[in-house]
């Protein structure tokens, strides 16, 4: 079973519809659908011109006065229809539970998902109750998908071979980026980008003490990077350029800008490295 | 004894002074007294045009590095003078403290208040002294009072025995919006509003397992409710409509534009019960 990347990425806030806001009028995301799912109310946000047959790239649900934004989980689009990839795993003794959810070391849920293919929502269920929101077909939508998800763990080496075991990923990497020790695991047959980079889904930050994985931020794939930065610059967002072009949104939820196509340049402002121990090497 | 309106809240707050200006320059209220009351150091915001007899409508307390504003009473006006209805509450078997507070489930406070006749400042206190602070009278001021306060509870019934125990509410009404199950008791003789809707002065949102009786939001009441979103945007506030109109503050504090007078309709952007379980209904 192989990860195609990530469909979209499940968030527990403390105002949906303040992020909601947020992220319509900074990148352009739509409302596609509100409403009950399993009894949790849930807003779906994405984009109606990207990923048309699974479009919603972010799910947020409803946690009041929590301090910051959670993490609830990621999805993968893999390579194989969702009922045969539940059966493999089952039979290969993961626990996933009704809801395609499988849990990865430190209580990281990762859910299976196809980016062609989602298993449809639940139906006589009546705890779920869905509906599609008005979707304005001019708005111009910022971002194609989800480039990564860069997850703070207490420790690297259990989700990595997590990872490895799970899905085969096979070619690690470690590097420091101003005093962040990342690792990540990827495919060592994934396409290069023009940089030299194969995509790396979960690049790991090491933040030791910490109970569970965690987010940090969000990485959304554009098909200009540097584009983005004005456009979203002028929309009266600040892009944080040596941060590797972060946005920092509302609850501390952090977004990146990044791009397959048009990715930074090593040492272009967006993409400093910062005075490193390990050497960095994209490939 | 019944509830006629809330007149004031007391806020806990890591930097009152903070919360000060964001309240000056978003809706217009001043501050309009300070200085040391009971032994705390407490700002007094309100409007010097409106609520003329009894005229805050916040009282600030300081208590740096909180993670989040927390509410320290409810003032509710009733309708009787204050020093018959702490008698008739002490009749009554509960108990009134020297503030003219009441418990209420969950470690709510209500201090029993009125609208045209507070009772007057504590006179021969060495550690009360307040000093009256310059008012703006040109400052135009866009909030006419407290319409509601919203509160989080980890169970709906006990606060709304209570409510019909102490103040004789006997009208209740439940409903879902958006994920939150909300529970209110009126007065089922109380007018009612242009949509429909009698007054409601603390919807109980549901949370289990909240450490008692919490703050969830705010509503002041504005004349032209419709305006007032236009004119808190063109100041750099944004008003968060799909949330019913809330306007998200300083230290986690959640403000409402809501109306008397001119309330949203239903189906007004600013009042979007979502895609709710069980249909919603005012009446």
């Amino acid at each position: 079973m192989r990860v195609l990347g990530i469909t979209h990425v499940s968030l527990e806030l403390s105002s949906p519809t303040r992020t909601e806001r947020y992220l319509r009028d900074i990148f352009g995301l739509q409302l596609l659908r509100q409403g009950y799912l399993r009894g949790e109310y849930v807003r779906i946000m994405g984009s109606p011109h990207h990923q048309r047959e699974n479009p919603g790239f972010l799910i947020l649900y409803n946690r009041p006065f929590i301090p910051r934004g959670r993490l609830r989980h990621i999805a993968f689009g893999i390579d194989q229809d969702v009922d045969k990839a539940v059966s493999d795993l089952r039979r290969r003794g993961y626990e996933v539970d009704g809801e395609d959810l499988i849990t990865a070391p430190m209580d990281l849920k990762i859910k299976i998902d196809s980016f062609t293919q989602p298993r449809p929502a639940s139906q006589h269920d009546a705890a779920t109750k869905l509906a599609d929101a008005p979707v304005d077909h001019t708005l111009p939508c910022l971002w194609r998908g989800i480039h990564h998800v860069a997850p703070d763990v207490p420790e690297h080496e259990p989700l990595l071979e997590w990872l490895e075991v799970t899905f085969g990923l096979d070619e690690r990497k470690t590097h420091d980026r101003r005093g962040e020790l990342i690792r990540s695991v990827k495919y060592s047959d994934g396409r290069k980008d023009p940089i030299g980079r194969k995509p790396s889904l979960l690049p790991q930050f090491l933040r030791k003490g910490i109970a569970r994985v965690e987010l940090n931020h969000i990485a959304f794939e554009t098909a200009d990077a540097e584009g983005a930065i004005a456009l979203i610059e002028s929309r009266g967002a600040k892009v944080d350029l040596p941060q590797d072009a972060m946005i920092h949104g509302p609850e501390e939820v952090w977004y990146q800008i990044d791009s397959r196509d048009t990715p930074f340049p090593v040492d272009h402002p967006a993409n400093p490295t910062g005075v490193t121990f390990i050497p960095y090497h994209v490939n | 004894m019944r509830f006629e309106r809330i007149t004031h809240a007391a806020l806990d707050l890591s930097s009152p002074t903070r919360m000060e200006r964001y309240l000056r320059d978003t809706f217009g209220l001043q501050l309009l007294r300070q200085g040391y009351w009971k032994g705390e150091y407490v700002r007094v915001m309100g409007s010097p045009v409106h609520q003329r007899d009894n005229p805050p409508m916040l009282i600030l307390y300081n208590r740096p590095f909180i993670p989040r504003a927390r509410l320290r009473y409810i003032a509710v006006a009733v309708s009787m003078d204050v020093p018959d209805a702490v008698v008739d509450l002490r009749r009554r078997g509960y108990e009134v403290d020297g503030d003219d507070i009441i418990s209420a489930p969950g470690g709510l406070r209500i201090k029993i208040d009125h609208l045209t006749r507070p009772r007057p400042m504590p006179t021969g206190d060495p550690s009360t002294k307040m000093a009256d602070a310059p008012v703006d009278a040109s400052l135009e001021c866009l909030v006419r009072g407290i319409h509601h306060i919203a509160l989080d509870v980890a169970s709906h019934e006990p606060m709304l025995s209570w409510c019909q125990a102490v103040f004789g509410m006997d009208f209740k009404r439940m409903f879902d919006r958006r994920g939150e199950y909300i529970a209110t008791m009126r007065y089922s003789d109380s007018a009612l509003d242009a949509v429909g809707r009698r007054p409601g002065f603390t919807p109980l949102f549901l949370r289990h397992g909240n450490p008692g009786t919490t703050l969830n939001h705010i509503a002041f009441d504005f004349a032209d409710a419709d305006g007032a979103i236009v004119e808190l945007e063109s100041r750099g506030v944004k008003v968060d409509l799909p949330q019913d109109a809330m306007i998200h503050g300083p230290e986690e504090m959640w403000y409402q534009i809501d109306s008397r007078d001119t309330p949203y309709p239903i189906g007004h952007p600013a009042n979007d019960p979502g895609v709710p379980l069980f249909p919603y209904r005012y009446d």
